[in-house]
C-alpha cells in the first residue's frame, strides 16, 4: 500500500513539476525569468502564456492522459500488452477520418453549420470506430494470438495509411500541407477550447471505468472466471473499446498521430506496480500526460530556435522501447 | 475636449479601415513598418517590393541563400543571418508562434498556407495576417490564373505599405512585357514543358498546364487540361504526344539526366530529341513561382522560335527590374540555352 502511495506521489509531483516547466519553455530554451515578466505585466509574455503556452501545457498532459488511458483501456480487455491505438492501427484509421473530412468534406470550408473541427472529430471517431470493430472481430472470432493481433494492426494501420496518402493525391496542394499536419503530430495548432473538449471525454472516461476497475481484474483471470464473478465480458469489451478509439479519435483529430504513448504509459505502471486496475488505470493516464509534457518539452528545446513535432519525438522515444518489450517477451 | 477625442476615434478608425486580403480576408492593419513573411513565396513578393530590410524575422530555409529563387540575391546576407528564425519554413509547417508574439510584427504576409492557418495564426498571435496568393495550385484560388494573382497581391502589398508607386513601376512593367511578349512570334509547334519543381526537383513528366510563358506567348501547350497549375503526366502520355519542341526546367536537372539514360531509347524517339529541339529553361518554381525566371524564360522560348532575340540584354533588364541592378550581377550568368 506503501509503496502505491509514494510513485502515485512521486508521479504527480514529476507530472506536475513538467507541467511548470512546460509553462517556462521557449524555443530558445527554459527561463523561469519569464515569471518576472509575467508578474510586470509584460504584455507580449502574458499573450504568450494565454495563447501558447498554457494551451500547449494543457493539451500535451490530456492529450497524453487520453492516449495512455485509451491504450490501458485496450491493454486490459483485448488481454495484449502490445495493444494501442498506435500499434493496433486505430491512430492512422483516426487520421484517414480527418483526412477524409477536410479533403472530400471541406470541413473547414463555411458549408457546414457545425464548425470544422467537429465534422472532423466525427469522421476521425467514425473511422477508427471501423477500426476497432474489425479489430474486436479478429481477436474475437478468429482466437487470434496476441502477436498476431499486433500485425492485423500493422496491416489496418498501413491500410489507413494508404487511404490517406490516395486522398492526398488528388487534394489541392493547401490541403496536403493542412492534412500534412497528422502525420506529425504537432502540438502548436492546440488552444485552450482543444484541452477543454480532450479533457471532458477524458475525465468521465476515467471516472466511468475506475468504478469499474475490478471487472477488468477479474478479466485476467480468464472469461470464464470474470463471467462467475459476474462480469458481462462482451459489454465491457466492446464498451471499453469504443471509449478507448473515442479517446484516440479525439486527440488525433486535433493534434494528429502521436504514437507510443498509449503503450509505453501502461508499461511503466505495469513494471512498477502490476497488473491492478485500481492503480493501473489512473496512474497509467497521468504518467501519460507526464511522458507527453516531457517529450513536448524536448521538442521544443532539441534544435533551437525550431520546434519539431511532438509526434516525431514520441517515436523516436517509443519505438526503441517497443522493440525491448517485444524482445522481453520472447524471452 | 469631447469632439477632439471624437475626431482622434474617426481618424483611427479610418486608418485602421479593413482591407481585403486575396483569400477575402477582412483584415484591419494599424500600422506597416515591422513585417513577417511566412510560406513558400511570401518574401519573394515583399523583395519585389523593395521591402526585405522591413522583416523582422526569417524563415530557416531562406537561409540558405540558394539563387536558383532569384529574389534571395535581393536579401542582405550579412543582415539576414543576425534575424531571428520564426520556424523552418515550407508548405504547411507552421512557424513558431511564441517567437512571432515575442517580436511583434505589425504585420504578417503569409503565402500558400491554408484559410484554417492563416485564421489560426492570427487569433493566437493578434497580429494581423493578410494573405498573398500565386494563383492555382500554389495556395490561391482553383483556376485562378498565376501572373494576374501575382499583380493583385503586390498592388495589395502596395497600399498596405505605402508602396503603390513601387507596385504600380512592377505591374507596369509586368504588362509592357505582356504585350511585348504577345506579339514576339508565332508557331504553330506542339510545345511541351517538363521538369518542373513541385515540392522539390521532379522529373519530365512533372509539367504545367497553362504554363505561363507559353501562354504569354500564344503558343501551344501540348498538356491541355481544365485545372490550372502543377499536372504530372505518364511517358505513355509524353510518348503519345510526341511534342516538336521540348523545354526543361534546369531544377530537375539531375532527375532528369537519370531519367534520359534509363529510358534513353523512349525518349531519343521523341521528334523533340532526333532534330535536337531540346532546351534547358531557368528554375520556375523554387519556393513558389519565381516570376522574373517566367518572363525571361519566356523570351528563351521566343528565341528558339525566332533567333534574333537578344536574350542576354532582355534578362538583364528583367532581373533588374526586379531584383535592382546591384543584384542581378549576383545570379550565375551560366549559358543554359543548349542541351546536351
Amino acid at each position: 500500500m506503501n509503496k502505491k502511495l509514494l510513485v502515485s506521489i512521486i508521479l504527480l509531483l514529476l507530472t506536475s513539476t513538467f507541467f511548470v516547466v512546460s509553462l517556462f519553455t521557449s524555443s530558445n530554451g527554459v527561463n523561469f525569468g519569464d515569471l518576472q515578466r509575467v508578474i510586470d505585466g509584460d504584455e507580449r509574455v502574458l499573450l504568450i502564456f494565454e495563447q501558447i503556452r498554457l494551451p500547449r501545457a494543457l493539451v500535451a498532459f490530456f492529450a497524453g492522459a487520453s492516449l495512455a488511458l485509451s491504450g490501458a483501456l485496450m491493454q486490459a480487455v483485448l488481454k495484449n500488452p502490445l495493444a494501442s491505438p498506435f500499434t493496433l492501427g486505430i491512430s492512422q484509421a483516426s487520421a484517414f477520418g480527418a483526412s477524409f473530412a477536410i479533403i472530400v468534406l471541406q470541413s473547414y470550408s463555411s458549408v457546414f453549420i457545425f464548425s470544422g473541427s467537429f465534422i472532423t472529430t466525427i469522421c476521425a471517431f467514425g473511422a477508427s470506430l471501423i477500426c476497432t470493430f474489425v479489430i474486436l472481430y479478429l481477436g474475437k472470432s478468429t482466437q487470434m494470438r496476441a502477436e498476431s493481433l499486433i500485425l492485423a494492426g500493422v496491416a489496418i494501420g498501413a491500410l489507413f495509411s494508404a487511404m490517406t496518402m490516395f486522398l492526398q493525391y488528388f487534394a489541392t496542394e493547401v490541403d496536403v500541407s493542412a492534412t500534412l499536419f497528422w502525420t506529425f503530430g504537432d502540438l502548436s495548432k492546440a488552444d485552450i477550447y482543444t484541452s477543454v473538449i480532450i479533457a471532458c471525454v477524458f475525465v468521465p472516461s476515467l471516472l466511468f471505468f475506475y468504478q469499474r476497475f475490478w471487472k477488468f481484474d477479474a478479466l485476467l483471470l480468464g472469461n470464464e472466471s470474470a463471467i462467475n464473478l459476474g462480469v458481462s465480458v462482451v459489454r465491457l469489451r466492446v464498451g471499453a473499446m469504443i471509449v478507448a478509439s473515442l479517446l484516440s479519435a479525439i486527440t488525433v483529430s486535433f493534434l494528429g498521430i502521436i504514437g507510443f504513448i498509449g503503450l509505453i504509459a501502461p508499461h511503466i505502471i505495469r513494471l512498477i506496480l502490476g497488473s491492478g486496475h485500481k492503480m493501473l488505470l489512473p496512474l497509467s493516464a497521468i504518467l501519460g500526460g507526464g511522458l507527453l509534457l516531457l517529450a513536448d518539452i524536448i521538442s521544443r528545446v532539441i534544435i533551437i530556435p525550431l520546434v519539431v513535432p511532438v509526434g516525431i519525438l514520441t517515436a523516436f522515444l517509443g519505438a526503441p522501447l517497443f522493440l525491448y518489450l517485444l524482445t522481453r517477451k520472447k524471452n | 475636449m469631447k469632439f477632439i477625442v471624437i475626431i482622434a476615434l474617426l481618424v483611427s478608425w479610418l486608418n485602421s479601415s479593413p482591407i481585403k486580403d486575396m483569400m477575402n480576408r477582412d483584415v484591419t492593419i494599424k500600422d506597416n513598418s515591422k513585417i513577417l513573411a511566412i510560406g513558400p513565396g511570401a518574401l519573394r513578393l515583399l523583395s519585389y517590393m523593395n521591402l526585405q530590410n522591413n522583416i523582422v524575422g526569417i524563415e530557416n530555409l531562406e537561409l540558405s541563400m540558394d539563387l536558383k529563387s532569384p529574389y534571395r540575391a535581393k536579401l542582405d546576407e550579412t543582415h539576414i543571418k543576425t534575424l531571428p528564425i520564426i520556424g523552418e519554413g515550407g508548405a504547411g509547417k507552421l512557424p513558431n508562434l511564441e517567437t512571432i508574439i515575442s517580436l511583434n510584427p505589425d504585420i504578417i504576409f503569409g503565402s500558400f498556407l491554408s484559410l484554417e492557418q492563416i485564421n489560426m495564426i492570427q487569433n493566437k498571435t493578434k497580429i494581423p495576417v493578410v494573405a498573398l496568393s500565386y494563383g492555382s495550385s500554389y495556395g490561391g484560388e482553383t483556376n485562378k490564373a498565376k501572373l494576374q494573382s501575382i499583380k493583385e497581391s503586390l498592388s495589395l502589398i502596395g497600399s498596405i505599405m505605402d508602396k503603390k508607386d513601387r507596385a504600380k513601376e512592377l505591374i507596369d512593367y509586368m504588362n509592357d512585357l505582356e504585350n511585348e511578349l504577345a506579339n514576339l512570334t508565332k508557331s504553330d509547334l506542339k510545345f511541351y514543358i517538363g521538369g518542373i519543381g513541385f515540392k522539390g526537383a521532379r522529373g519530365i513528366n512533372s509539367s504545367e498546364s497553362h504554363y505561363p510563358s507559353f501562354e504569354l506567348l500564344g503558343l501551344a501547350n501540348s498538356i491541355k487540361s481544365p485545372k490550372i497549375g502543377h499536372i504530372e503526366i505518364s511517358v505513355e502520355e509524353l510518348i503519345h504526344i510526341n511534342p516538336d519542341i521540348i523545354f526543361l526546367d534546369l531544377l530537375g536537372k539531375n532527375i532528369i539526366n537519370d531519367e534520359l539514360k534509363s529510358k534513353n531509347t523512349l525518349y531519343k524517339s521523341l521528334n523533340a530529341f532526333q532534330n535536337n529541339k531540346v532546351f534547358w529553361l531557368y528554375p520556375y518554381n523554387f519556393y513558389n513561382t519565381n516570376i522574373e525566371n517566367v518572363y525571361i524564360n519566356s523570351f528563351i522560348i521566343a528565341s528558339k522560335i525566332n533567333p534574333d532575340i537578344d536574350i542576354i540584354h532582355k534578362q538583364k533588364e528583367i532581373y533588374n527590374m526586379f531584383l535592382g541592378s546591384n543584384n542581378s550581377d549576383k545570379l550565375e550568368k551560366t549559358n543554359i540555352t543548349t542541351f546536351e
